[in-house]
C-alpha cells in the first residue's frame, strides 16, 4: 500500500487581519474561503472561539537572522487545526479540519531564510487556494502572510513539531539459493537495513512500511518487527523483472525518507557456488587404434567408424570424425550427423561461450560471469547436470579439461 | 542407541486404504528408524531426528563435501575440499581411511564387467555409498553422462580398495547388492549390465505438431515452428532426413523402419516419425511429435529393488514424477512390473529401498519415506504408492553442547527392528 511520507505541520495561528472583505473579527485561516463561518464543525467552533476582537494568541516575532542548517521537511501544524506535511523531496500535503481531503501543495525554497506555500485545489466548497510566504523565526517555526483565492490575507505561524526519518541501506543483489527459474527468468533479492530516527536519536520500537518505485513489479516483505533500541530493522525486496533499479522509500505518512535505499538488480551474485566442470567433442583421430565398424545407426551406411570414437561420442555427446564431420548421439544407440557441435538452444557449441547448465538454475540463453573464468552463455543442457552446477564447453581442448579439473566458484547473473 | 520411529508409515495394509492381497514378499509391519547426517563446523555427525548426537565421524574440523551416509548409519564417505582427488571413509568408532580416486585396484571379477564401458576419464566429482558395503565414484565427462566406478568398502578400511563392478556411464548409475549387476539412466534408455533393458522415446501420447508428405528431395515447413524445416534425402538404407533448426543448424540421420529422428529444441523435443508410403515414386509421410519430458524422460535417480528383484526409476509424467518399477521377464528381457504417482513436486535425486515395500527418496528440498508395493487387483498386479512421510530438512543438533539448527545433508533409515527376511 503507497502512503505518502510526511511530515506535520500544524498552523499555529496567531492573529488574523483579513482584508478584501472579511469581517475583520471573522475566522479567517489560509484556504478557507470567505473567512466567514463555515458548515464544517470545526470551523464553527473555531469562529465561536474567534468573535472577539483579535488578540492574537502569538504575537509575531521580529525576523530572526535564519539559521543556515534550517530544512523544511516535517510536520507542521497551527492552531487552526491544520497539518501539513513537507517531504524530503519538497513534495507535499495539506489537510485543513474544514476540507474534505488533504491536498497537495507546492513548496519553493526561499534560500535558507524561508519558503514558500502555494495551494492549489478544488475541493470542498470551503476551501480554496491559497499562497503563503514563511520566513524562519529558528528553524521550527516560521511566519508569513497567506494571501487566499478570494483576496482575504492573514497572519499566520506554523510550528514544526518532531521528524522521524529513515534510511534504507540496500545488499547487493543475489540469487537466493533455494530460488529457481519461473518463466525463464531468476529470482532476485536484496536484504534492506532500516534505521529509522526522531529527531536524529535512533528511534525503537517504530514501524515502517515500504514501498517500491516499480510498484508490484518488486515484491516487499517486511519488516516483520519494528524497529530495536538502535532503531534498526530489517525487510528485503525480490523480483523477477530484470534488468531495472528500484527506489525504496517509507510508505508510512509520518516517516520521511532521509535515504532512500537503491538497487540495481544485475550483475546478480548467486548466493550458492556452482561445481564447474568441463566437456569436450570427441575426436576420431584420438581412436584410430580402435577397429572400423559400420554402418553405424544413424549415419551414412556406407561409412565406417572407429568402435573406440563411436563409444566416446555416445559419452561425450558430440564428435569429429576423420572427414570433418560432426557426429552427435541422439540417445538410444542412435547417431546423427550436423552442421557442427549443436547445443540444446540449436546454437553451435563455442569454446569459451559456451557451458552446459540446470534451467531450473540458471534461463537457456542468459549470460552469467563465472569467478576467474569469464563471461560464458547458457547455451547446453544435460541429464548429468543438476542444480548448482557449470559444465563449460572446452571444444576440443581435452587436456585442458583433465587440467581443470573439477572447481567450485562463484557465479553472477549478467543477463537474458 | 536413541533411535527415532517413523510413525503412521504403513506398508501393506495402510497403501491407499483399499484390501489389496500382498505378492509373495515377506509382510514388513512396523516403523523404519531414521537418523541424519549433518554437518557442524566442517564435522560429520549422525544425529536422531530430535537433534540428539548418535555418533562422530570425524573432528579434523576441515571443509569437506559430496558427504554420505552408508544406509545402515554406520560410516560416511567424503571428499575433503583440500584433497578433491582423493575420497576418505570414516566410520563411528574414529576409524578413517583416504584413497585416491583415480588410482584404486580395477581388478575385478564381476559379472557386471561384462557389459561395462570402456569409456575412462572425466573429472572426479562425487562419492556416495552406493549399497551397505560399496561406495560410487562419480567422475563427470559430458553434460548428459558420467561415468560411476564401484569399490567394494571392507569394514576394516584397509589401504586398499578393490573395484566391485566395470565402470559404468549414464546420467546416473546403481550396482546390485549382489554386485554382479549395474544399472544405468543413459538418456532415455534403462540399461543394465550394458544392454538396454527398457526404454521411454519420451514420445508415448504426446501431441502431433505436424504431419508432412514429402517426396525424395523435397523440404517443407514444420507448422507452428517458424524457421524449422525437414527435407526427405534419401530412402535407401532407411529414411534420411536432414531437419534444419531455427537457427539455421542442421542435424541428419538415417531412420531405421519404426524408429524416429528426435530433435531438441529450447524447450520442447521433436521426434520426427517417417514412413515410405510410396516406394516406387519415393514418397515419405512424416509425422512430427512434441514432447516436453524430451531427452529427460528419466529422474536422475534408480534404485535395486531389495534382494536385486528388479529396479525402481521416476519417469516424468503429465501427473508429476511417477515411480516405476522394472523387472526381469525371463528370456524375454526386463517389463514393467507396476508404476504410480509418487506425489513429489520435484525431481527425484536420489532413492533407496529400506525395506521391499518401503522407498528412501531425496529431491532437491526434500527428504522422504514411501511407501510402494506391487498388489494384487481385480485388474492385475498394480503399483501402490503410499502417502509420503517427510523426514526433517533441518534439525536443531547438540554436538557440541550448544543447540544449533543445521541441514541435514542426507538420512539413513533402517527396516523395523522385527523386520525379517525371508
Amino acid at each position: 500500500m503507497r502512503k505518502p511520507l510526511h511530515v506535520l505541520i500544524a498552523l499555529a495561528s496567531v492573529g488574523l487581519v483579513c482584508s478584501a472583505g472579511a469581517t475583520y473579527a471573522q475566522s479567517c485561516a489560509p484556504g478557507k474561503a470567505g473567512c466567514i463561518g463555515g458548515t464544517s464543525p470545526s470551523s464553527t467552533v473555531r469562529l465561536q472561539t474567534l468573535t472577539t476582537p483579535i488578540t492574537p494568541s502569538v504575537v509575531p516575532q521580529p525576523m530572526q537572522t535564519p539559521q543556515p542548517a534550517c530544512t523544511v521537511p516535517g510536520n507542521w501544524v497551527d492552531a487552526y487545526g491544520g497539518v501539513i506535511t513537507i517531504l524530503a523531496d519538497l513534495s507535499g500535503s495539506i489537510k485543513l479540519p474544514y476540507c474534505n481531503s488533504a491536498h497537495a501543495l507546492t513548496i519553493t525554497l526561499q534560500g535558507t531564510t524561508g519558503f514558500d506555500v502555494n495551494a492549489s485545489w478544488s475541493g470542498g466548497p470551503e476551501c480554496i487556494p491559497f499562497t503563503e510566504s514563511l520566513t524562519f523565526q529558528g528553524c521550527d517555526t516560521a511566519t508569513g502572510t497567506f494571501v487566499n483565492a478570494d483576496g482575504n490575507s492573514g497572519f499566520d505561524t506554523w510550528t514544526r513539531t518532531s521528524v522521524t526519518q529513515v534510511g534504507i541501506a540496500t545488499d547487493a543483489p543475489k540469487i537466493p539459493t533455494a530460488s529457481r527459474v519461473q518463466s525463464g527468468r531468476v529470482l532476485t533479492h536484496s536484504n534492506l537495513t532500516l534505521t529509522v530516527t526522531t529527531d536524529g536519536q535512533p528511534a525503537a520500537g517504530v514501524t515502517v512500511a515500504l514501498q517500491s518505485s516499480r510498484g508490484a513489479d518488486d515484491t516487499i516483505m517486511g519488516p516483520a518487527n519494528p524497529t530495536d533500541s538502535s532503531g534498526v530493522t530489517t525487510a528485503f525486496v525480490e523480483t523477477r523483472l530484470q534488468p531495472g533499479t528500484s527506489t525504496i522509500t517509507s510508505a508510512t505518512p509520518e516517516i520521511q525518507t532521509a535515504s532512500p535505499g537503491t538497487i540495481t538488480w544485475v550483475p546478480a551474485r548467486y548466493e550458492s557456488s556452482f561445481l564447474v566442470t568441463c566437456y569436450v567433442v570427441s575426436l576420431e583421430a584420438d581412436f584410430v587404434s580402435t577397429p572400423l565398424i559400420g554402418p553405424v545407426r544413424g549415419l551414412p551406411a556406407a561409412n565406417r567408424y572407429h568402435r573406440g570414437f563411436i563409444n566416446d561420442v555416445a559419452v561425450q555427446g558430440s564428435g569429429i570424425a576423420l572427414d570433418g564431420t560432426t557426429i552427435h548421439y541422439d540417445g538410444g544407440g542412435r547417431y546423427s550427423l550436423q552442421s557442427c557441435p549443436l547445443t540444446a538452444t540449436g546454437v553451435c557449441a563455442v569454446d569459451g561461450t559456451t557451458i552446459a547448465v540446470d534451467r531450473s538454475v540458471i534461463p537457456y540463453r542468459s549470460t552469467i560471469s563465472v569467478d576467474t573464468v569469464g563471461t560464458r552463455v547458457a547455451q547446453d543442457t544435460g541429464g548429468a547436470i543438476i542444480g548448482y552446477h557449470i559444465d563449460e564447453y572446452f571444444g576440443t581442448r581435452r587436456a585442458d579439461c583433465i587440467t581443470a579439473g573439477r572447481r567450485t566458484l562463484g557465479v553472477e547473473f549478467e543477463s537474458y | 542407541m536413541n533411535t527415532t520411529t517413523l510413525k503412521a508409515l504403513l506398508l501393506v495394509g495402510a497403501i491407499g486404504g483399499t484390501p489389496f492381497t500382498a505378492l509373495a514378499e515377506t509382510p514388513a509391519t512396523g516403523d523404519p528408524v531414521c537418523d541424519a547426517l549433518v554437518q557442524v563446523a566442517n564435522d560429520l555427525y549422525l544425529v536422531d531426528s530430535d537433534g540428539a548426537s548418535l555418533a562422530r565421524f570425524t573432528s579434523d574440523g576441515l571443509p569437506k563435501h559430496s558427504a554420505s551416509l552408508a544406509p545402515d548409519g554406520s560410516m560416511v564417505a567424503f571428499i575433503p575440499d583440500a584433497a578433491p582427488s582423493t575420497f576418505t571413509v570414516a566410520d563411528s568408532k574414529g576409524g578413517s581411511n583416504s584413497y585416491p580416486a583415480d588410482k584404486l585396484d580395477k581388478h575385478h571379477k564381476s559379472r557386471a564387467a561384462r557389459g561395462a564401458s570402456d569409456a575412462t576419464g572425466g573429472t572426479f566429482v562425487g562419492v556416495a555409498w552406493a549399497t551397505r558395503d560399496i561406495v560410487r565414484l562419480d567422475w563427470h565427462v559430458s553434460p548428459s553422462s558420467d561415468r560411476f566406478e564401484f569399490y567394494r568398502v571392507p569394514r576394516d578400511l584397509p589401504s586398499w580398495l578393490r573395484e566391485a563392478a566395470g565402470s559404468s556411464v549414464g546420467a546416473v548409475c546403481a550396482i546390485a547388492s549382489r554386485e554382479d549387476d549395474v544399472a544405468c539412466i543413459q538418456g532415455n534408455d534403462i540399461v543394465v549390465d550394458g544392454k538396454v533393458v527398457y526404454s521411454d522415446s519420451g514420445f508415448t501420447g504426446a501431441p502431433q505438431q505436424d504431419s508432412l508428405t514429402l517426396p525424395v528431395g523435397g523440404s517443407a515447413s514444420v507448422q507452428g515452428i517458424p524457421g524449422l524445416e525437414v527435407e526427405v534425402v534419401s530412402i535407401a538404407s532407411g529414411i534420411t532426413l536432414r531437419v534444419t533448426l531455427p537457427t539455421g543448424n542442421w542435424t541428419e540421420s538415417r531412420v531405421d523402419p519404426g524408429d524416429f529422428l528426435p530433435v531438441q529444441l529450447a524447450d520442447q523435443t521433436l521426434g520426427f516419425f517417417p514412413t515410405v508410403t510410396d516406394a516406387t515414386n519415393g514418397i515419405v509421410k512424416i509425422v512430427v511429435l512434441s514432447s516436453t519430458t524430451g531427452q529427460n524422460v528419466f529422474n536422475r535417480a534408480i534404485a535395486w529393488r531389495l534382494r536385486d528383484r528388479g529396479i525402481a526409476v521416476v519417469q516424468n509424467s503429465g501427473a508429476g514424477p511417477a515411480l516405476t518399477l522394472l523387472t526381469p521377464k525371463g528370456r524375454s528381457g526386463w517389463g514393467v512390473l507396476g508404476q504410480a504417482p509418487m506425489g513429489v513436486q520435484a525431481p527425484v535425486e536420489s532413492m533407496r529401498f529400506v525395506t521391499p515395500r518401503l522407498l528412501y527418496f531425496e529431491t532437491q528440498a526434500q527428504f522422504g519415506i514411501v511407501p510402494a508395493a506391487i498388489v494384487r487387483s481385480s485388474s492385475g498386479p498394480v503399483l501402490q504408492v503410499g502417502a509420503i512421510a517427510t523426514l526433517a530438512s533441518s534439525l536443531t543438533v547438540n554436538v557440541t553442547g550448544t543447540p544449533i539448527s543445521t541441514p541435514a545433508l542426507t538420512w539413513a533409515c533402517r527396516p523395523p527392528d522385527h523386520y525379517r527376511r525371508p
